[in-house]
């Protein structure tokens, strides 16, 4: 591991760059009514980390009372209410949001040579719609808190419980609305404000990721808002909608439910994928293989992923006919994925592979959203949905796509990208080491789940037979390491903001237009327009580049 | 001023409103009137399509959609199509679980 | 450069500093290119207003399937003549809207503010027969909820609108779910309403700039999107009216 593409400048001379956009302008005010693309990135940023830290405190609750098989250190109903908000927290306010809002806001505008996003007050208002929502939520967990799951179903949430349905209802409403004027800008953007030359098979491909999941935003989320206006309906006035006493059919909820929440789950993963294109490229020095059918499937993955919603909901009593058509079309769209995780690893092959803090992420990312993936088609095929539904495999199903996953992809963002945000680097080898750390946490934590799914253990249940209890041990040590590994980056990274070594312009030698500027950036991005003459990730146009800035630089310093 | 250099913008004539607003109010009669007489399963249909053919006028030339761009045409596309998806996997659950009069 | 205030500097290629239009956001480099974008930016956010009331529809396609024969009783408890008259008036302001919008983009301040007012009385007059009906149905103890009434629908003997209508009477276990009707009828109306209030508070605000000349010197944009808005609204009754008041009439 001595091989590094590291290439910093001279850390004696070296100075972050006086005027940037951390600089431009001081004081509260400055942050908080900014239009400034990177500086909503970086508000993001904080906030969905300090959500994050509360989600992944209620895990810990969780893995702590399944230390043992009884329901001992909470009350069924208080354990209801932890995984309950665990859930909300986790998707809507850290998932959802994490790389479009954060990387997504600070670097697309690079990307396509932009000064801004096409509507900049939108931006801004996303962020406070987000803080609403995200502040709403903790108010509701702080008052009672919500036990129905995640997912409301019906008629348990508008029938059979007293909590804080309503409240939390609302709060994911607003952050609703937060996600559709983040994906509705994305959309806009990416047709309108790209520079001259840069057509769209020269865009880098994590523009192309978060395209799509802003397609799935834009289109996705009003059905989910339609669904919770219903919900609110019904407990307030008693509507009937949902309510079999009165004719309503449950069901309907489902329906227009998973019509948002299984394209959310594309939402969540797209930006991520988007992501380790760009750290596999760099980290292996190569073009990704296969562009067109890396852009495509991003694509095919938004489209095909409204179609599936029902596999959700197998056992619940959808009809025969609608299993089959569900599991098929399930099938289907596993295939652009699968389609990505080849191309990946083709542009490994033979590639010049340096093992970066990103790119050990990115490793994870794969390994770990296969299996993930893998576990989904078990869960896809309606006959073994029967048994493996709503047990602990489930569980571990999607942990393993959302944090091995996507959690993983979001983590390799910020460390590449730290750079060209912060101007410095963040300590190598300890970075390096928390990557691995969270890898062996993450397994340790999550696949004894499968196990246990198997065998039969439910999930959302606070207590379980005793013989899975040497299961659940594993998984809760797991966690422990796991949030080792995540709590480290948060201090490496903010201890780097003053101590880190000077990055420079372009420490990683990657290809794309942000890395064309200085580091932290111009508040307008780019002193000029920049002109896109390349294809993406044209490794020797920027060879040719570099050539340029030495020669440079040699007769500027010969005379 | 610049509004000569710029592109030309397309200026629906009060007469073309005119046409489509009578069009639109010849709809809604015609709709109360076909909603009276008994055309057994045609009803819903004639009215839907009554109904559909008003949306697209409006669409069309009172929303400007006739002149707008092919981005914006095929965006409304996409959006329909997949509200379509929505009501045709719905409809097909519903058909083969519950159809008709429970 | 780093002592200024974070104004970004053009970058287009006018040599002369007064060709720049007035309108023209900082972050865009034409015109043309802004209002595009914000073309584009107004229809997709009516996408996801399609998709929000597409729910919502789905939701009535299912019940009005299950349960016609109440759907039918509980559909000619509306009257069509209001509802008749309130398509009229809502297509009217479309009308309006669409010469308002010509008006601003032909330059004719008085014009324009003559016909965004006739919008925003007739979308008053609609609101005001709306409310018209939701207090006869509220009478006729038809709001969901509590209160909800199932004698006009076991008893028809009972009720004028059902006599007049010819309306059989419903069996108990059909007619619990003339309910379920009125429920879609009051959310869809009134998402319907709601959007309609917004509206008009746009329009006050519409009016107030137009009296200064705001939208007659050149940059049209605000005025057509709220019109791409006021058309919008005006399809989701198109299609309203009949599903609700029009089940069957016969």
């Amino acid at each position: 591991m001595s091989d590094t593409i590291v290439s910093l400048p001279d850390q004696t001379t070296a100075r972050i760059p006086k005027d940037n956009y951390l600089t431009r302008e001081n004081g509260l005010l400055s942050w908080l009514l900014t239009r400034d693309h990177k500086r909503i990135g970086i508000l993001y940023l904080i906030s969905i980390t300090f959500f994050f830290f509360i989600g992944g405190a209620l895990a810990g609750l969780i893995r702590l009372e399944l230390l043992t098989p009884q329901s001992d250190l909470m009350a069924s109903d208080t354990y209801n209410k932890v995984f309950t908000m665990h859930g909300v927290i986790m998707i809507f306010f850290f998932l959802v949001p994490s790389v479009p809002a954060t990387l997504g806001n600070f670097f697309l505008p690079m990307m396509i040579g932009a000064k801004d996003f096409a509507l900049p007050k939108m931006n801004l208002a996303s962020w406070y719609l987000y803080m609403a929502g995200g502040l709403l939520a903790l108010y509701t967990m702080i008052t009672g808190g919500v036990d129905t799951g995640w997912t409301f179903t019906t008629p348990l949430s508008t029938h059979y419980v007293n909590t804080n349905v309503l409240t939390t209802g609302l709060a994911i409403f607003i952050a609703g609305f937060s996600s559709i004027f983040t994906g509705l800008n994305f959309i806009v953007t990416i047709h309108k404000m790209r520079v001259p030359g840069l057509t769209w098979f020269r865009l880098p491909l994590f523009v192309w990721a978060n395209y799509a999941a802003s397609i799935l935003m834009v289109l996705g989320t009003p059905v989910l808002a339609v669904a919770i206006v219903l919900v609110a309906l019904e407990r307030t006035i008693g509507i009937g909608v949902f309510d079999p006493t009165k004719g309503g059919d449950p069901l309907l909820f489902q329906h227009l439910f998973w019509f948002y929440s299984h394209p959310a789950v594309y939402i969540m993963i797209l930006p991520g994928m988007g992501v380790i294109s760009e750290v596999i490229s760099t980290f292996s020095r190569k073009r990704v293989f296969g562009y067109t059918a890396v852009a495509f499937s991003s694509v095919a993955i938004a489209v095909f992923g409204f179609f599936v919603w029902a596999h959700h909901m197998f056992i619940m009593g959808v009809s025969n006919y609608a299993v089959l058509v569900f599991s098929l079309l399930t099938m289907l769209v596993a295939v652009p994925s699968a389609i990505k995780i080849f191309n990946w690893a083709f542009t490994l092959y033979k590639g010049s592979i340096t093992f970066e803090t990103p790119l050990i992420y990115a490793f994870g990312f794969m390994g770990l959203f296969t299996i993930g993936g893998m576990t989904g088609v078990f869960l896809g095929t309606a006959g073994t949905d029967i048994h493996l539904t709503e047990t602990y495999f489930i569980v571990a199903h999607f942990h393993f796509v959302m944090v091995g996953g996507m959690l993983m992809a979001f983590l390799a963002g910020i460390h590449f990208w730290w750079p060209k945000m912060t101007g410095r680097m963040y300590p190598e080898k300890l970075s390096q080491m928390a990557a691995v750390v969270t890898f062996i946490g993450f397994n340790l934590t999550f696949f004894p789940q499968f196990i246990l799914g198997m065998l039969g253990m439910p999930r959302r249940y606070a207590s379980y037979p005793p013989e899975f209890q040497i299961l659940n041990v594993f998984s809760s040590a797991g966690a422990t390491i796991l949030g080792i590994g995540y709590l480290l980056p948060v201090l490496y990274l903010t201890w780097s903001l003053k101590y880190g070594a000077i990055a420079g312009d372009n420490p990683w030698q990657a290809t794309g237009l942000e890395w064309q500027c200085q580091s932290p950036p111009l508040t307008e991005n780019f002193p000029e327009t920049p002109v896109m003459d390349h294809e993406a990730y044209d490794y020797e146009w920027l060879e040719k580049q570099q050539e340029a800035r030495r020669k440079e630089a040699e007769v500027t310093s010969v005379e | 001023m610049s509004e000569q250099q710029e592109h030309a913008e397309h200026i629906v004539s009060p007469v073309v409103c005119a046409v489509v607003y009578v069009a639109l109010l010849a709809g809604v009669g015609l709709t109360i009137a076909a909603s009276y007489a008994n055309l057994g399963i045609l009803n819903p249909i004639i009215v839907l399509a009554i109904a559909f053919t008003q949306a697209t006028l409006v669409a069309l030339f009172s929303m400007h959609l006739k002149w707008s761009a092919k981005l914006t045409q095929l965006s409304i596309g996409a959006c329909f199509f997949i509200l379509a998806t929505l009501v045709s996997l719905v409809l097909l659950d519903n058909v083969s679980r519950a159809w008709g009069s429970w | 450069m780093s002592n200024s205030p974070a104004i970004t500097p053009e970058t287009h290629t006018a040599t002369e500093h007064h060709e720049h239009p007035p309108f023209l956001l900082h972050h865009f480099n034409s015109m043309e290119q802004q209002n595009d974008t914000s073309s584009f930016a107004m229809w997709l956010f009516l996408l996801t207003e399609v998709m929000f009331f597409g729910g919502m529809f789905v939701v009535y396609m299912i019940y009005r399937n299950w349960y016609y024969a109440a759907f039918v009783a509980a559909s000619r408890q509306l009257n069509v003549a209001m509802g008749g008259i309130n398509s009229v008036i809502l297509i009217t302001s479309s009308f309006t809207m669409t010469l308002g919008v010509w008006s601003a983009q032909t330059k004719r301040k008085g014009a324009l503010i003559l016909f965004l007012i006739l919008t925003f009385i007739l979308g008053f007059v609609f609101l005001g027969i709306k409310g018209m009906e939701y207090k006869e149905k509220f009478e006729k103890h038809h709001v969901p909820g509590e209160h909800y009434s199932l004698q006009s629908f076991i008893n028809p003997a009972s009720d004028a609108e059902a006599m007049a209508t010819g309306t059989k009477a419903l069996p108990l276990d059909e007619a619990v779910h003339t309910e379920l009707f009125f429920s879609l009828y009051f959310a869809m109306t009134g998402m319907h309403a709601l959007h309609m209030i917004i509206g008009m508070g746009l329009l006050l605000f519409i009016i107030f700039r137009a009296r200064s000349g705001a939208y007659t010197t050149g940059h049209t944009a605000f005025v057509e999107y709220f019109g791409l808005y006021w058309h919008f609204v005006d399809i989701i009754w198109i299609f309203l009216f009949p599903l609700l008041y029009l089940i069957n009439r016969h």
